[in-house]
């Protein structure tokens, strides 16, 4: 037990350049809750209705992206959970869990904004739609992911089980994406490589303001949980070797 | 005098009075206000489970922020009290 194993566990392991680290989350922080209410301005003000469904649709500018950040915390989820299953340390495991915790929120996200969108715009609030279904089923497998590292402790073995979650919910992720081309279903495709159906202008620039401030809030909330993760479990390290020592209670 | 039909709220009762229930003709409710959406509070009951979910998650990481700097201040305390003069610390 030495005064280095404290301070590493306290800073969650960090070496050299954590001053620029920091600096560089603060920003990014910053920066992300500025484009989201850059974002929120101009999709109330400055964004017009839609013809057939009116204002509801708006829901759109916050909808979609809200899955695309689900497939960007998902893909962290997979990226650590394969660098723990290759190397086994516990930074990767971080990563991966901070991923799927993240997948979580954006999927929650997205599966509340859509039945709410649904109900004006399908009158229904859920259709077994196959991008609907795929995504829930996504969700589900980091819902499972979540639960079972949150009680079912944090041994090898449930590091190594919750990777394998990692990397079958990212197995997922394209036929999500795809499943509206491959099998229909009452989903639109608004976005597309031809241009998408957004005729106006201002609806382009909403939408890529939105998927901007998803963006920054998926890496602030993955980057921000990956440090905590790692922190706590260098923290519960060092508490085992001190605890080893004498020098405190288990 | 001339019977003037009732008005008939579901097929099974266009069934029951000799009707077809697959008439897709126009049939009364009675709760035709609360079968309107409101587009504006679908609007903001969306972008508030938006922010629900993100302040969630904030909350979450503030708190366990906050049990962990108690562990560190346990341990450094623990340190302290063995590095001090005539207790054993390796």
């Amino acid at each position: 037990m030495t005064q280095r194993a404290v301070t590493i566990a306290r800073d969650g392991g960090a070496r050299a350049g954590l001053r620029a680290w920091e600096v560089l989350l603060a920003v990014l922080v910053v920066t992300s809750a500025i484009v989201h209410l850059g974002t929120l301005h101009f999709v109330a003000y400055r964004v017009p209705d839609e013809l057939t469904m009116g204002v509801v649709y708006k829901i759109f500018y916050f909808h979609a992206p809200s899955g695309y950040a689900m497939y960007l915390a998902a893909t962290a989820c997979f990226i650590g959970s394969c660098g723990y299953l290759l190397r086994g340390t516990s930074r990767w495991d971080a990563l991966a869990r901070a991923g799927a915790e993240s997948a979580v929120v954006f999927g929650l996200m997205l599966l509340t904004s859509g039945p709410l969108w649904a109900a004006k715009a399908w009158g229904v609030y859920w259709t077994w739609d196959p991008r609907l279904t795929t995504s829930l089923l996504s969700v589900l497998i980091y819902v499972a992911y979540v639960v079972m590292r949150t009680f079912a402790g944090d041994g090898d073995a449930e590091r190594k089980f919750g990777a394998a979650l990692g990397v079958i919910g990212a197995a997922l992720l394209p036929i999500i994406h795809y499943a509206v081309r491959l099998w229909g279903g009452t989903h639109p495709q608004v976005i597309t490589g031809k241009g998408g159906g957004l005729t106006h202008p201002d609806m382009k620039t909403a939408l890529a303001f939105g998927f901007l401030s998803f963006t920054l809030l998926a890496i602030v909330l993955v980057w921000t949980r990956a440090r905590l993760l790692h922190a706590a479990q260098r923290v519960a390290e060092v508490e085992n070797e001190a605890a080893d020592l004498g020098l405190i209670e288990d | 005098m001339q019977t003037v039909p009732q008005k008939v709220d579901t097929a099974r009762e266009v069934a029951r009075q000799g009707g077809d229930p697959t008439n897709d003709g126009f049939r009364s409710v009675t709760d035709a206000d609360r079968q309107m959406q409101s587009g504006e509070m679908l609007l903001v009951e969306a972008y508030a489970c938006f922010w629900l979910f993100a302040f969630v998650l904030i909350a979450m990481t503030w708190r366990q922020q906050r049990a962990l700097d108690r562990r560190v201040r346990e341990l450094e305390a623990a340190l302290a009290t063995a590095s001090a003069p005539g207790k054993g610390a390796d």
